[in-house]
């Protein structure tokens, strides 16, 4: 019998976990329109501390506020890297200047070390949808929101080729933190990049 | 004695004193020869070919001297001569020796003169002569010699010798194995304050990144190779140089991998295992604030406490803040600040401020976060950081609680927690005194700790109550370790045995803590969320994309495993061949160290054991063990599979 996708999403003691709560519907309905994934149909929300996380083979993590992870989310999160898992850190400022970012980079590099850049040509950019270009804009870089800049490329925790660690400046929280119904309404669907990060992390 | 006995006396003695100035002058200059040669070779070295032929061309030049010497008292084989030579010294005579000694006068005039020649004392003359040439000779013979045998390097020459420069003339010396006895010396670096260690016969040398190891042998450098380097990799040869008594290398640990020096002298050879030591990063424990807290009002002073520990020297501690807001949209701000800095130093240190709220410039809605931040001494690859936990500090805003409402009160898992941590505390603290108070006074104390454990205990059934709400729902298996805990904690307090209560109340308190993580509440709490209709929206997407098949992973090849089968093979021709199974185990100890700590260990004591001739069993199967993991026990025994 196969186990359906869980979205997760991390709870982190330090800032505000839950500011992006309509993404997980959101990806979930891509999941479900794109794919034979078998997706349930509501995300889990699962303490970083404790080893929930190992019951899920995807985890989200955003916020506005400081990133400061306990000894217990640290070690937590370092086995779940280590052992195959994939998480997704977004910045939801969308701000290098920020202090998201500064103290979450800070966090990411103590446990692993200095982050790689993913070459534009990495699985992940065509293991479902084909970016060519690499991620795609949203429409808060575009807009300048932020720090006015449209970050071209990722940064991630790589053994070898394999991300185990995704981190963006991009803001995805926000492009896609809007009810899944409100979808039909774009000419293009911008959750798409959400559904490459999801099948990649449980195809590779 | 007759005029010519005289003259002939003369002559040996002459010959004697000529013969020796010449000899003392041709050696004195074979020494100067080597001297000198090894002085220029102290500052610009030689190659080791241009010092074998050295000897020779000492010896050439001491017998060229010595010819020349010869040649210039030549005289002294000549009997007019010498007979010319007493009378330039002795005018006196006015040729009477010279017609006194001609044969062509024998019979006649000889006679006549003898009694003129047998006035003059040629000793005094040989005297002078040998003061003016052979004491001169013999002086710089002793000087020149005294400063080769005892102020130069005796292995400054190669034993390309004289002997075995005329090979085949002379049997050839046999050196033996110049790697034992090694010594040496290990320099830590500079910022760790440690003494430079000995080194005699090391098959480890265990030293901090940056130290200075310099390793020294007898007999000359040519001929030995070192390398350093990881194993089964290229390794870097490291140059070996003439030392003040015998051959020298030296190098600075870099790496922090494990490496193996190898050390070959012909058909010797030598392992060292290289345990570089890593300067651990300092740690920093935040006492003060114990818990995250939320403000109604910002009145009041912060007070901060942290401890510090470092392995080799603590820097400086620091504590930092942010105070972020995320005002009433998505927009974050924040301030980052440090309050107060104080250098530590020694391995252990603490820092305590209080600062008044008021000075942070805190708003509603601001959340404050503060950790403790130390740096460590160390200058070369530093220095090294630690953090704390982190402790937060919100300050409500007026609309996020009722006037009327009251503050919740902290979650009641917390408070066990507190209450457990300061009864561990009192209870180590009594357990250190066991030994000085007088056994009913620890008796009391003990009791009075096991009714505040009793208490703990209660806090912890009630909110066992709490959870399976009066027995309807299954205990947390967490709640229920930990109660069963403070049980025993309290049973062994009642009779003062303290020392089986801490363990105890240490179980519960994990356990406790285990339980407060899983049902921490978060400050926002949990929104509602849209249920999406999966059956609805399945496969409605326009575009379809284009799934790529899924790549199998390479198995990452296991370092046991390749491990494991050297053992085995080493361990099979242990008897037969045991310095190749030293070699062997020795590697593997250098592959294993950062990894397989243990097993390193065990193969150290398996090699140091079967060098020593003792017995290797245990430490061997300890090695096995550490390869192999734990056995397993299995309830059935296998089928029955034997030939009736």
């Amino acid at each position: 019998m196969v186990a359906d996708f869980v979205f997760a999403t991390a709870m982190y003691e330090s800032g505000d976990w839950e500011s992006a709560s309509l993404l997980p519907a959101n990806l979930i309905d891509s999941i479900a329109r794109y794919t034979s994934l078998p997706v349930a149909p509501k995300g889990a929300d699962v303490s970083l501390g404790t080893d929930q996380i190992f019951d899920y083979p995807f985890v989200w993590l955003t916020g506005h506020l400081p990133v400061r992870f306990t000894d217990a989310e640290r070690k937590n999160l370092k086995k779940y890297v280590e052992r195959g898992g994939f998480l997704m850190l977004d910045d939801h400022n969308h701000d290098m200047d920020g202090i998201f970012h500064k103290t979450a980079k800070e966090e990411v590099e103590r446990l692993f070390g200095p982050m790689k850049t993913v070459p534009n040509n990495h699985t992940i950019y065509n293991c479902f949808f084909k970016f060519s270009d690499g991620p795609p804009a949203t429409s808060h870089e575009l807009n300048g929101w932020g720090d006015n800049l449209i970050h071209k490329e990722l940064h991630a925790v790589m053994y070898g080729d394999r991300i185990g660690l995704l981190y963006s400046n991009k803001d995805y929280s926000s492009e896609w933190n809007f009810h899944p119904d409100t979808k039909r309404e774009s000419t293009v669907d911008v959750t798409r990049f959400g559904v490459n990060m999801i099948v990649y992390a449980l195809t590779r | 004695m007759t005029a010519r006995e005289r003259v002939r006396s003369t002559q040996r003695s002459l010959e004697f004193v000529v013969g020796s100035s010449a000899i003392f002058w041709g050696a004195a200059a074979l020494f100067a020869g080597l001297v000198l040669v090894a002085v220029i070779n102290r500052y610009i070295p030689m190659a080791s070919a241009v010092r074998g032929t050295l000897p020779v061309l000492a010896v050439l030049a001491g017998l060229g001297l010595c010819g020349w010497m010869l040649w210039q008292g030549r005289f002294a084989w000549s009997f007019d001569k010498v007979a010319l030579w007493i009378e330039e010294r002795a005018p006196e005579l006015r040729y009477a020796l010279v017609t006194a000694i001609d044969p062509r006068y024998a019979d006649s005039v000889a006679t006549l003169m003898e009694p003129t020649v047998s006035r003059v004392d040629t000793g005094v003359f040989v005297r002078k002569a040998a003061q003016r040439t052979t004491l001169p000779a013999l002086a710089a013979l002793l000087v020149t010699s005294a400063i080769f045998f005892f102020a130069i390097p005796k292995n400054w020459l190669p034993k390309t010798s004289l002997n075995e420069a005329f090979s085949g003339l002379h049997t050839p010396r046999v050196i033996g194995n110049r790697l034992t006895p090694l010594s040496g010396t290990l320099t830590p670096p500079a910022y760790t304050h440690l003494r430079t260690q000995q080194l005699r016969n090391p098959s480890t040398i265990s030293g901090y990144l940056g130290s200075q190891v310099v390793l020294t042998g007898h007999g000359e450098p040519d001929g030995i190779k070192v390398t350093l380097g990881v194993p089964n990799m290229p390794a870097t040869e490291l140059p070996v140089t003439a030392g003040e008594e015998g051959w020298r290398v030296a190098f600075t640990i870099k790496d922090t991998l494990g490496m193996l020096l190898k050390l070959t002298d012909r058909k010797y050879q030598q392992l060292i295992v290289v345990d570089p030591r890593i300067d651990q990063a300092p740690e920093a424990r935040l006492l003060l604030p114990a818990r995250d807290t939320t403000l109604r009002t910002i009145t009041g002073s912060l007070t901060l406490s942290a401890e510090f520990t470092d392995d080799i020297g603590l820097g400086k501690a620091t504590f930092t803040y942010i105070i972020a807001n995320t005002g009433e949209g998505d927009a974050a701000q924040a301030r980052l600040g440090t309050l107060g800095t104080r250098e530590l130093g020694g391995t252990g240190g603490s820092f305590s401020l209080t600062i008044p709220y008021s000075s942070l410039g805190l708003k509603e809605g601001d959340q404050l976060s503060v950790r403790a931040v130390i740096l460590d001494n160390n200058t070369l690859t530093g220095p090294d950081s630690g953090f704390s936990e982190t402790r937060t500090i919100r300050i409500a805003r007026k609309s996020e609680y009722d006037s009327l409402s009251i503050n919740a009160a902290p979650p009641s898992a917390d408070t066990a927690i507190m209450s457990l941590r300061m009864l561990i505390i009192a209870t180590e603290k009594l357990d250190k005194q066991k030994a000085k108070l007088p056994r009913p006074e620890f008796v009391a104390q003990s009791q009075k700790l096991a009714g505040q454990s009793e208490i703990v205990r209660q806090k912890i059934q009630r909110i066992l109550d709490e959870q399976t709400g009066g027995g309807e729902i299954a205990a947390n298996p967490l709640l229920t370790t930990a109660l069963n805990a403070m049980w025993e904690a309290t049973r062994s307090l009642n009779i003062a045995e303290t020392g089986e209560a801490i363990p105890q109340m240490y179980i519960a308190l994990k356990a406790l803590k285990q339980y407060s993580n899983e049902k921490k509440y978060f400050p926002r709490g949990q929104l509602k969320v849209p249920l999406v209709n999966i059956d609805r929206v399945r496969m409605t997407g326009t575009d379809t994309g284009t799934a790529t098949p899924r790549l199998a992973w390479p198995a990452v090849p296991s370092g046991k495993d390749r491990l494991r089968m050297e053992y085995t093979q080493a361990i099979s021709y242990i008897k037969a061949a045991p310095d190749s199974a030293i070699a062997t185990f020795t590697v593997m100890r250098v592959e294993a160290l950062k990894p397989f700590p243990k097993l390193a260990a065990a193969l150290g004591e398996a090699v140091t054991a079967i060098q020593t001739g003792k017995d290797a069993t245990m430490p061997l199967l300890q090695a096995r063990r550490e390869l192999d993991g734990k056995s397993i026990s299995v309830d059935t025994l296998p089928p029955w599979s034997g030939i009736w």
